[in-house]
């Protein structure tokens, strides 16, 4: 676990990333952005949305967001990705492989409509893309 | 761009990763494995699911991909143990997809264990890719 280093991060930086990476987030599924497709296509109903923990659904957001922003920028140091280029492919990468790929897989086996897979994968691409290009540029 | 070098790609660690992943796929969504929780939690025919092709091609081609990419990520970190792969691909698996997963479901108010099932099966997928393309760098 030698990779799994925090010298070299720079938590002003993480912290932009996060912030920057968790507002894409809110725009992108609200319904100023892709809700309203998102939840035609998801079968999500205003009930459903009752019976959801929105306690969990949001702290959930912040943890996972910044976790992963974290681990980005760990993995942007130990790899001299240093420029916004480096981090926005990396972060894109990442994005598109451990998290749009998971997406296609369990949505594909769940019959579920390819449009969610879609708008799950590429919100995913777009946040992690984004916070590696902030990244970089710090 | 010095980090992403496609010539750190051990084919045949990629091949033997795919397999090995789908194989436990196979095993963990298998009605004798979870798949009859599984489906009754999502909701889904299992007789539909058995006979889907294109989730089938998707989630070689998604396995073969991270395969490749762990390839990289591996070689460059210089994680080119199974125990470290191991690790590498849970951490991986535990940050970048159980996490999410967790989240995506309590948005949904998906039931919890359809969300447990998934979540954990791409933190053992991970580790498994992980372990095998330590063992051939």
């Amino acid at each position: 676990m030698e990779w799994l280093s925090f010298e070299g991060v720079d938590w002003l930086a993480v912290a932009i990333a996060f912030g920057v990476s968790f507002a894409f987030g809110w725009w992108y599924y609200s319904p100023a952005g892709v809700w309203k497709v998102w939840k035609r296509a998801a079968k999500v109903t205003d009930a459903d949305m009752e019976g959801a923990s929105m306690g969990v659904a949001f702290g959930g957001t912040i943890v996972a967001n910044a976790l992963g922003v974290i681990l980005l920028s760990v993995l942007m140091v130990r790899l001299d990705a240093a420029t916004w280029p480096d981090g926005l492919v990396l972060g894109a990468m990442l994005g598109l492989v451990y998290r749009a790929g998971a997406h296609a897989i369990h949505n594909g086996f769940a019959m579920r409509s390819p449009v969610v897979t879609a708008l799950d994968g590429l919100h995913d691409v777009v946040a992690l893309g984004l916070a590696g290009a902030l990244l970089g540029l710090f | 761009m010095g980090w992403f070098d496609l010539g750190e790609v051990r084919w045949i660690a990629v091949a033997v990763a795919t397999l090995a992943a789908f194989v436990v796929t196979f095993l963990w969504y298998h009605p004798r494995g979870l798949g009859t929780v599984w489906a009754r939690h999502a909701a889904v025919d299992l007789d539909a699911v058995r006979t889907a092709v294109v989730p089938r091609v998707m989630a070689v081609v998604v396995f073969a991909v991270t395969a490749a990419v762990m390839c990289v990520l591996q070689a460059e970190l210089l994680v080119v143990s199974v125990g470290g792969g191991l690790l590498f691909g849970a951490s991986v698996g535990l940050l970048l997809r159980l996490l999410w997963s967790a989240l995506h479901g309590a948005q949904e108010a998906r039931p919890a264990p359809l969300t447990l099932i998934d979540a954990v099966h791409d933190v053992v997928v991970l580790a498994l890719i992980g372990a095998v393309v330590g063992a051939f760098l």
